[in-house]
């Protein structure tokens, strides 16, 4: 027997049913493989048990777990592969055929190329890493039925009987859906029989929805199916059955409610990502319905999906008016959209998108923006870190600058370099990715890789571009803000002994630094720092839009930094900011931290000038706002006229966070960071660290009312 | 030829401009404070708005001890003790040279002379979120209507750029005055502090008569107006008080609109930071919470448009 021969059937008794379907056929192209083993899994996979609840399955997705998860099938990356595990198993494998079937494992294994997304270098990870959120087209599902499918793929193969990828393609979807077949058959065993939901979900995703649960079913199956990632514009496919059900008396509000929650729970469990709401349809009619009520309705106090809310102009005031209540109850959902920004944005970005299609933007991950159920978006490739790259260009010319404009512009040349650097390492991903790891599952699910007979990662969607994160852009704008005005026009101090305040972190600095302080700040709605900011994001957005993706499209900036700021900091050193070494960089496309002392108004004009219109793939702009502010309806009010404005400006993103009482404590401990937070006392606004110390206890221990 | 000084050039002394304020008029709404003010209400929320010359406020919880100011101080006024910085006031010369050496931001220069040119600067910024909102400028104080001059010349330029004003006024100047600021005004923020004239002239130091007088005057003229009271506990929530109040409002001739307003001790520190007294009476919150609420409820009950938060 040769030697390194993995016998699959070793495997599937071990419970690594992925491994065994994708070792079953070696000699098969990756995608066969693949597919058959998808097939495989779903023939074993753990079930969650049914205990009662509105919407099977639910809870955390089991679907794609093996005993041990050495080779498991991943959303964005196709394979994961457990190596320590591995490595454990070796060790404890109680026989010597045991243990070399798992040597052989790892020795095929090793040899694959799984992580072509390492060909990225860390420095260009800012926010993702060859990551690639999708939407399925479950819309198609709902309204055709999965079977649907089979004809389709017997057609593809019958049209084209010599050419070999599109046989090879039929044959791995082939596999897939009867994988999916025997999964739906388990799951429907788990199901007490005869009951309405076991009833509902023999029906579907197999055949057509008829009512909203049976819709509803059909969507939670494929979000399972899919790996729990994003859905898209829920409200549009699901809102005819929705409104359907409610008119005819099927159903009452309360319990679509109780229903969209429990799918909404589902996101929860698996730190699903984002549904968009509203906005426009095909025929540009205004897209809110009953189902869009909803589903604001059911995500107070939830913390996912990240729920985007699409405002257009005529939106209804009662849409607004409920996010605005589910915002209040404290879990910052939805964030709001800029539907006729984002409409014009994706048009003037030669991103060749359909007219038809265009109102089908939608957002996935956290929220980069594609089309629902007709893209494969790299979401996120890469990113840049500004402050990394700059503080490399200061490390060089710094010490002999002679003038403003000679640092300006060899930081943009150095943006420029980085950029197509970053560019070149995405698309050799994006290459590799195509070879080695080939995604059966959104092959089937998304538009157009079926009718083009070409897989998913090899450039089958409709519409394929890559969303580039753009970190740390305050930090910059405020360095350059700082350098310019202390270096070269008042003079205070010489160009190489900034560069050593800078190698010193600002230790034994301090006048300097109080010098920094009272520069002009993005944020304040001051041009002087406002225009750099401005300056340098064109120059990026610019750069990143000059090139085009291996799978087809452009790269597309954005700025979503999320949580991932903090991360991004370490190991970029101090900057001319005032910001010391290691600590994070500037939060999304929003000032640094404390830095905006003139309120929200002067903040969110600053950060309109820049030409947002370029940067489609989202610039994520945070506020914070008080609790108290949406206990009266002045200040609601007040809040939705700001987002209004905002967008009057040129916005395009804006998601409220209300202010907890835990941030209150945390802004008495440190004041420095959170200078721009701003709490309702008495009839008027204060800014919290203004206020004494007594007082601010007292509003904290107040808030915690007022939000219960 | 007289050398003139051009409507732009007047100067009042300011110290603050606040951006996005959504309590002092419609919308969202930018206020200018201007310092000075011809009342002492001892209750005032505003202490450092009472003297038209700039101050220093001294923020202790936000002091070191550092010294810094001590080394700056020509005059004495800044001294260590022990640990401590104590400030004295009276030898202050106000100028200013502690708040620059202060790293933590303890020291504050409050009032600022500013021309009307400047100001506009500042307030036109906002002129988008006005837009959206039905906002505009609000001028409060102090008592803004001891610079007629001054905010006249201010509203006529953001006039020219349609943005609505108004006034937040106490009405305790002479009807001059608010003649200046009249036309230019789309609404006033009136303060009635209360409705008996003894009780007033102790509480404020001002007359109530003129007061009455001049409202009355801008009620005939047919002026946008809100008449706002501050439920002061102890003050003017007794029963026998808010009847007074009732009637007098009722007699008032013409429309207007009433909006009482809760009493609140966010001034405390700012007490503190001038170096002053604090308002005398301790008033918990429930207290002036109950106080207001009873008020609104009177008021509604005796037909008055109430505004209430």
């Amino acid at each position: 027997m040769n030697k390194n021969w993995i016998d699959p059937d070793f495997l599937q008794q071990q419970g690594e049913w992925f491994a065994a379907g994708f070792f079953e056929k070696e000699q098969a192209s990756p995608f066969r493989r693949i597919s058959l083993a998808i097939r495989r899994q779903l023939e074993k996979a753990f079930l969650p048990e049914y205990n009662g609840q509105e919407i099977y399955p639910s809870g955390v997705n089991t679907f794609w777990r093996t005993k041990n998860n050495i080779l498991t099938f991943h959303y964005a990356y196709t394979l994961s592969y457990d190596r320590n595990r591995l490595a454990a198993l070796i060790e404890t494998a109680t026989s010597c055929v045991e243990r070399n079937q798992w040597l052989s494992l790892r020795q095929a294994l090793d040899a694959y190329p799984m992580y072509s997304h390492q060909l990225i270098s860390p420095a260009y990870t800012v926010g993702g890493r060859g990551w690639t959120h999708s939407i399925p087209d479950y819309g198609t599902v709902l309204r055709q039925g999965l079977a649907s499918y089979h004809g389709q793929l017997k057609l593809i193969s019958r049209q084209w009987p010599d050419n070999s990828a599109r046989q090879d393609l039929t044959a791995g979807l082939d596999d897939v859906l009867k994988g999916i077949k025997c999964l739906h058959f388990r799951l429907n065993q788990k199901l007490p029989r005869n009951s309405p939901l076991a009833r509902d979900f023999q029906i579907v995703p197999w055949r057509p929805a008829r009512s909203f649960r049976q819709a509803l079913l059909a969507t939670n199956f494929i979000f399972y199916l899919d790996g729990c990632d994003s859905l898209g514009r829920f409200d549009v496919e699901l809102g005819p059955y929705c409104e359907q059900d409610l008119k005819a008396g099927l159903i009452t509000e309360k319990e679509a409610v109780a229903w969209v929650a429990a799918l909404w729970k589902n996101f929860d469990a698996n730190s699903g990502w984002n549904v968009a709401l509203g906005g426009t349809l095909p025929d540009q009619r205004a897209a809110y319905n009953r189902l869009t009520m909803v589903c604001l309705k059911a995500i107070r106090k939830m913390r996912r999906p990240n729920l985007a809310l699409r405002v257009r102009k005529d939106m209804p005031e009662k849409y607004f008016n409920q996010a605005l209540a589910a915002i209040a109850s404290g879990c910052g959902q939805p964030a709001f959209y800029h539907e006729e920004a984002y409409l014009q944005a994706l048009q003037e970005n030669h991103l060749n998108i359909n007219f038809k299609d265009l109102s089908h933007y939608a957002f996935g991950g956290c929220t980069e923006t594609m089309m629902h159920g007709m893209s494969n978006v790299g979401s996120l490739d890469g990113g840049l870190n500004l402050p990394g790259i700059m503080s490399k260009t200061l490390q060089r010319c710094l010490p002999g600058a002679t003038s403003f404009k000679e640092i300006l512009e060899a930081l943009k040349q150095d943006i420029s370099q980085n950029v197509s650097h970053l560019t070149t390492q995405v698309n050799h991903d994006q290459e590799q990715k195509a070879k080695y790891r080939p995604q059966p599952i959104r092959t089937l699910l998304v538009r157009d890789c079926l009718t083009a007979g070409r897989e998913f990662n090899q450039g089958g969607a409709r519409y394929n571009w890559s969303v580039i994160n753009v970190g740390g852009l305050a930090n910059v704008a405020d360095s350059l803000a700082a350098l310019k005005k202390l270096i070269f026009e008042e003079k205070v101090i010489s160009p190489a002994r900034f560069h050593q305040a800078l190698t010193d972190n600002f230790q034994g600095w301090a006048q300097l630094l109080k010098e920094i302080k009272r520069c002009p700040r993005y944020g304040n709605d001051e041009d002087q720092a406002d225009s750099l900011a401005c300056e340098i994001a064109s120059h990026v957005f610019r750069e990143l839009t000059r090139y085009a993706c291996w799978r087809g499209g452009r790269f597309l900036p954005g700025c979503l930094m999320f949580v991932t700021y903090v991360g991004a900091g370490e190991n970029v050193p101090a900057t001319p900011d005032g910001r010391l070494k290691d600590q994070p960089i500037a939060d999304s496309i929003g000032p640094y931290f404390g830095r905006e002392k003139k309120g929200p108004t002067a903040m969110l004009k600053s950060v309109a000038k820049l030409n947002q219109k370029m940067a489609a793939g989202t610039l994520v702009l945070n506020i914070r706002l008080a609790a108290s502010f949406f206990s009266t309806a002045t200040g609601r009010q007040a809040v939705k006229n700001l987002i209004r404005t905002y967008f009057s400006l040129g916005g395009m993103q804006v998601q409220v966070t209300v202010v907890d009482q835990a941030i209150l404590k945390e802004a008495m401990k440190n004041p420095e960071k959170y200078q721009d937070l701003i709490v309702r006392v008495g009839g008027y606004s204060e800014y919290f660290t203004r206020l004494d110390r007594a007082l601010q206890e007292t509003i904290a221990a107040r808030t915690e009312y007022s939000c219960p | 030829m007289k050398t003139k000084i051009t409507s732009k050039e007047l100067v009042a002394p300011v110290f603050n401009i606040q951006r996005f304020c959504i309590h002092d008029g419609p919308g969202i709404r930018t206020t200018v404070f201007l310092k000075g003010c011809n009342l002492a209400c001892y209750w005032c929320h505003n202490p450092e708005s009472r003297q038209a010359e700039p101050q220093l406020m001294f923020y202790t919880d936000r002091c070191l001890g550092c010294a810094a100011c001590v080394a700056v101080c020509r005059t004495g006024a800044r001294r260590k003790d022990g640990s401590r910085i104590v400030f004295s006031p009276e030898v202050c010369q106000s100028c200013f040279a502690c708040v620059a050496a202060c790293p933590t931001g303890a020291l504050e220069r409050c009032g600022q002379q500013m021309t009307v040119a400047e100001v506009f600067e500042e307030v036109v910024r906002d002129k988008p979120f006005y837009e959206t909102s039905g906002g505009g400028v609000t001028v409060s104080g102090g008592e803004p209507l001891l610079y007629p001059d001054f905010v006249r010349s201010l509203f006529l330029c953001l006039k020219q750029e349609k943005i609505t004003t108004a006034i937040e006024t106490a009405g305790a100047v002479s009807w001059k005055n608010i003649k200046t600021v009249l036309p230019v005004t789309d609404l006033f923020l009136y303060d009635l502090k209360s409705a008996g004239e003894k009780l007033f002239r102790k509480a404020t130091g001002g007359q109530l008569h003129l007061v009455l007088e001049n409202l009355t005057e801008l009620l005939d003229a047919r002026t946008r107006l809100i008449i706002r009271i501050p439920v002061v506990p102890g003050f003017n929530d007794s029963p026998s008080q808010r009847d007074l109040m009732v009637k007098l409002l009722k007699k008032l001739p013409g429309r207007f609109a009433v909006e009482p307003l809760k009493y609140h001790q966010m001034a405390q520190g700012k007490y503190r930071a001038l170096s002053l007294p604090a308002p005398r009476q301790e008033i918990s919150a429930r207290q002036a919470e109950a106080a207001y609420r009873e008020t609104v409820a009177a008021f509604r009950k005796a037909g008055l448009p109430v505004l209430s938060v």
